[in-house]
């Protein structure tokens, strides 16, 4: 029989270097997982992609066993690294802080389309670029 | 017990429609918060539907200090900037909260249960009970907030090799056991449980020292371990045992001073290695000096038990 899955936990940890300080302490402790051994198998996992943001999507059950899957950087993280910046903007409104070109945004919506809520390419290209748009980033035609 | 950690912490809370969940992680993130996170509950009776709409709730801690208000301006700040960009989306809402004595360390605790975790061991949490068969090697672990529980595969395959290593090689006269990265202190606690005479334990992280000075009292073989906190590369006592259950990226890296603290005939065992990294580890290790004595699997965790060469230096 399947196990009875309690609760979905999707995290943005660094790579390789997960702790039992917040946010995992927090996001799995209440859930009753065995925090130690959350962050030795993520840190076994990703290791070599230590720097990376990596997310990363909890399942745990009624048994408070739990499995994982780790995903891909997010769109914000991409999105700096294609405008060669460090961060995004404070006041997105009004402060431009880079741009990217619509093909290295398609790209990105391509490399995300799995951990999108989209349809198709078209829809996922949207997300991206309302991502780009809340970081300050503009899109150059 | 040992001390819980008296620091508060700032918790953010944003609503908003799930299209803004990438960037504002990414705003919390470059606000100082260390990573976020979304949950999602079951609904756990067939009454019990989640409300249908599009917003999502993500969450991030702060340490609580004097930037605690610049932070949560800030965030407010930015939140406003988003409902000019995006006037048709459901207008985010900010819940910020003070967590004064956080004991998110603690709760899993009522699902640590004893566990056999090989022929004659058992490993049970101290606030357990158990009655021990004739035969039972009981190690009693308060884990605090370091790893090494018996209930992940990796610390339960070296617990598996360790025991096999000391009870079938009758030829050793006296064990000398290095633990690198002992967590709890799990594995050179079972090691002196078994008959070792002299035990290293060793961890750069000073509260799993702390835990596995306690442990070791707890299961009254502090006579025979030495808890240090250090790095492996500052211990230079030849050792016939070594266990090292680390991550393949610190094991290559000790590789060398490992094999040269271990006595000819000596025994290495590796662990927390997943299988994608085997390869590199094999390639590594099965080197001049070592043979692979044995290999131990469970689900994706692969164990080398390698010995020393009798001729080697």
């Amino acid at each position: 029989m399947a196990k009875k899955v309690i609760a979905s936990i999707k995290l943005q940890i660094k790579a390789g270097k997960a702790t039992p300080s917040p946010p995992i302490g927090p996001a799995l402790g209440q859930h009753g997982v065995n925090i130690m051994e959350f962050c030795k198998a993520y840190n076994a996992l990703t290791q070599k992609q230590e720097g990376m943001i990596i997310p990363v999507v909890i399942t745990v059950y009624a048994d408070r066993s739990f499995t994982f899957i780790t995903k891909t950087p997010p769109a914000s993280v991409l999105l700096k690294q294609a405008a060669k910046i460090a961060k995004g903007a404070a006041d997105p409104k009004r402060e431009k802080v880079g741009t990217v070109t619509a093909k290295q945004v398609k790209e990105i919506a391509e490399l995300k389309i799995n951990d999108l809520n989209a349809v198709d390419i078209e829809g996922a290209i949207k997300i991206i670029a309302g991502t780009a748009r809340s970081m300050g980033i503009e899109i150059a035609s | 017990m040992t001390e819980k950690e008296q620091e508060k912490w700032l918790k953010v809370e944003i609503s908003a429609g799930s299209e803004l969940m990438d960037a504002l992680g990414n705003f919390l993130t470059e606000t100082g918060a260390q990573g976020v996170f979304q949950e999602t509950l079951e609904p756990q009776s067939p009454g019990d539907f989640p409300e249908l709409s599009n917003c999502e709730t993500i969450k991030a801690y702060f340490p609580q200090d004097v930037r605690s208000e610049k932070r949560i301006a800030a965030i407010a700040g930015y939140l406003e900037s988003l409902k000019e960009i995006f006037p048709d989306f459901a207008t985010p809402v900010l819940k910020t909260e003070i967590i004064p004595d956080p004991d998110w360390g603690e709760q899993w605790k009522k699902y640590f249960k004893p566990i056999r975790v090989s022929n004659n061991i058992i490993v049970k949490p101290t606030w357990e009970r158990y009655t021990p068969s004739s035969r039972d090697i009981v190690i009693e672990i308060d884990p605090g907030m370091a790893f090494g529980t018996g209930q992940h595969a990796s610390t339960r395959m070296c617990i598996e090799a360790l025991e096999d290593i000391i009870m079938q090689d009758r030829t050793v006269k006296g064990w000398k056991v290095l633990d690198v990265g002992c967590g709890t202190g799990i594995l050179g606690i079972t090691a002196a449980r078994l008959g070792a005479e002299d035990v290293i334990c060793l961890d750069i992280d000073k509260k799993a020292t702390e835990i596995a000075r306690e442990n070791a009292a707890i299961n009254h073989v502090d006579d025979r371990i030495t808890v240090v906190d250090k790095d492996a590369m500052t211990i230079n006592e030849p050792r016939n045992l070594i266990i090292a259950n680390l991550t393949s990226k610190l094991l290559l890296k000790l590789r060398q001073h490992l094999t040269h603290l271990l006595l000819p005939e000596g025994y290495l065992i590796i662990s927390g290695i997943i299988e994608q990294d085997a390869r590199d580890i094999e390639e590594d290790f099965w080197a001049a000096q070592l043979t692979s004595s044995r290999v131990i699997k469970e689900k994706e965790w692969v164990c080398y038990v390698l010995k020393k060469k009798a001729s080697a230096a």
